[in-house]
């Protein structure tokens, strides 16, 4: 495997989606390649950065008025499939 | 979502089904006000591997990102950074990588093939290692990448 061949297999390998053949393929270019090693080290802290972002909670009067939108919406669509969106526990969600 | 309840036919999760109708919904609102261009994201044509950037800086962060994500300069950049993503590019990996979409959810999303979800996630997240490594990379670690390693041993090999 090529550093250009790793390059075109990145997604793969980091999303852990590809067969064993590809990822001994993979370790043995990484073993000995350096930059390709920080490269995937590099993504992999990437997308753990982005995914350590601060989330912006919904206020909660509007929480609550959706909630109840959807149970009542929710009720009226499935009104057997013994589902419930309760105040504390949105099985549904 | 309350008006497209109907719609749900319990294919996908209910959260991919919540955030592809937030994305539709958005991507609207921004077409309507022209903020974004009002063609579709689908592809014209297959996007393919071919002539992905190669990384230039490679380096060693100086920090994990759990501590960095701390530092509101460092959540700046990385703010920055999404922004200044193409369009096609910053759509995808905000739901793949940061909304925890599928392949196929985004894809079904976006309109777009698994396929070419993959190849602008590829490229989405290159460009932001290679901005955030220039910014939070140690220069004593950095190498020189070497892009034709690999090369010899696979002529050999074929030999």
């Amino acid at each position: 495997m090529t550093c250009e061949e790793m390059l075109k297999a990145l997604n793969a390998v980091i999303d852990s989606e590809q067969a064993l053949s590809l990822y001994q393929e993979f370790a043995g270019h990484l073993e000995g390649c350096n930059p390709c090693q920080l490269v995937v080290d590099n993504l992999r802290k990437t997308i753990q950065l982005y995914q350590a972002g601060e989330h912006y909670p919904m206020p909660e009067a509007f929480q609550n008025r959706f909630r109840d939108a959807l149970k009542a919406k929710w009720l009226q669509k499935f009104p057997h499939s013994g589902i419930s969106i309760t105040e504390n526990h949105p099985k549904a969600l | 979502m309350i008006e497209h309840l109907e719609d749900f036919r319990e294919e996908s999760t209910v959260a991919a089904w919540v955030l592809r109708i937030a994305a539709n919904h958005a991507l609207k609102i921004l077409r309507r006000e022209r903020i974004l261009p009002m063609h579709s994201y689908a592809e014209a044509a297959q996007e393919s591997f071919a002539s992905l950037p190669h990384p230039s800086y490679i380096a060693r962060w100086r920090n994990d990102p759990a501590d960095l994500a701390q530092d509101a300069e460092v959540r700046r950049l990385v703010d920055e950074a999404l922004a200044e993503l193409d369009d096609t590019y910053r759509l995808v990996f905000v739901l793949r990588d940061i909304q925890g979409l599928s392949t196929e959810e985004t894809a079904q999303a976006l309109d777009l093939t698994p396929s070419n979800v993959k190849v602008r996630l590829m490229r989405a997240r290159l460009q932001l290692r290679e901005r955030l490594t220039r910014a939070l990379g140690d220069p004593a670690t950095r190498l020189i990448p070497d892009h034709h390693h690999g090369e010899d041993q696979q002529a050999e090999a074929s030999r």
